[in-house]
């Protein structure tokens, strides 16, 4: 079965798709039941701490073709591959509001994001410290994605531009 | 008819933003817009061959205030838009639309794709059993995913 066929397969059972009213929307992006919950729960982390207007922004970003961008290193702001293990973790950075947040997901197709949940930059904290949140959140996002594609081996690309069909800076990933 | 996108939509909790929520989503939002048109310019005047330190010196700025902006848009204020914009030889333009007059209809849809292929089902051979008026018949029954149809049994 195609990645398309599957994400139909558990829609509105186990992703649900972002597309909000009135929006030219141009990528796909689904939720799985973690991420809308995180979303949408006002008890979640990120609601607690007044970031849902701005997750709200980014998510509208990524839908609506807005501009995924580097910095003048070479940098991703907006969307990043995180470093391996598990590989094909991505991120979108929330990165104005403090605390800042970080969506978790795949993208399982160009142009088709999965997000399984969001945490506060604090929770993850330091990148290089093996016992830190993002071990955790990042191991738990591959199992819960990998769950929906059994025997799937998911997409892997060779470049942002195999990921992100348009709009998009040129970075390394 | 229910649209797909409008089935879509139903999910009330997934857009639904109110109080202080709404209010940052509105800032994020028109914040990201800036800076994405003045990212474009930017890229655009890089490409014609400009300089940091050139687009700084208009400007009377260091080039570290530059490219702090440039890098992102935290910090912005209309000032700092309206710096930027005019340091690259840029014009404005704002549109602000009512809602109801946002046309989200266009010729692309990502998610076409992504939609249940509807196709007639029929259920050859099938048989009905069915009360009419109190008297049963039994007839074989026809099933599409619209429309389903009765037909006299041969004798």
């Amino acid at each position: 079965m195609s990645i398309p066929d599957q994400i139909i397969a558990h829609e509105d059972k186990a992703l649900w798709r972002f597309e909000p009213p009135r929006t030219v929307i141009k990528r796909r992006l689904y939720l799985t039941a973690t991420a809308r919950k995180h979303l949408t729960d006002p008890n979640s982390a990120t609601n607690v701490l007044g970031l849902r207007g701005y997750i709200q922004s980014a998510l509208i970003h990524w839908v609506s073709g807005g501009l995924i961008r580097a910095d003048e290193k070479g940098r991703p702001r907006f969307l990043k591959r995180l470093d391996a293990p598990p590989p094909e973790i991505w991120e979108i950075r929330v990165t104005d509001p403090s605390p800042q947040a970080r969506l978790l997901g795949r993208i399982v197709e160009q142009d088709t994001l999965i997000l399984d949940r969001f945490h506060t930059r604090q929770f993850l904290g330091d990148r290089d410290n093996p016992n830190s949140g993002w071990k955790e959140a990042m191991s738990a996002c591959d199992e819960a994605i990998n769950a929906l594609f059994p025997g799937e081996v998911l997409f892997q690309g060779a470049s942002i531009n195999q990921y992100v069909k348009d709009n998009c800076h040129d970075f390394a990933i | 008819m229910t649209s797909q996108s409008e089935m879509h939509n139903n999910d009330n909790g997934l857009y639904d933003l109110k109080g202080k929520d709404l209010e940052n989503f509105g800032f994020a939002r028109v914040r990201d817009i800036a800076y994405d048109a003045v990212q474009d310019l930017w890229q655009r005047r890089k490409a014609e061959g400009w300089t940091q330190i050139q687009v700084a010196k208009n400007l009377d700025r260091d080039t570290g205030w530059l490219s702090k902006h440039l890098k992102g848009s935290g910090n912005w204020t209309f000032r700092t838009f309206g710096t930027l914009v005019q340091g690259l030889h840029g014009t404005i333009e704002i549109v602000v639309r009512a809602e109801e007059d946002t046309n989200p209809n266009c010729n692309y849809n990502p998610y076409s794709s992504y939609v249940m292929d509807v196709q007639p089902v029929v259920l050859s051979g099938a048989v009905a059993e069915i009360d009419i008026f109190g008297t049963s018949q039994r007839a074989p029954l026809k099933i599409s995913s619209t429309t389903a149809s009765l037909k006299e049994p041969s004798q």
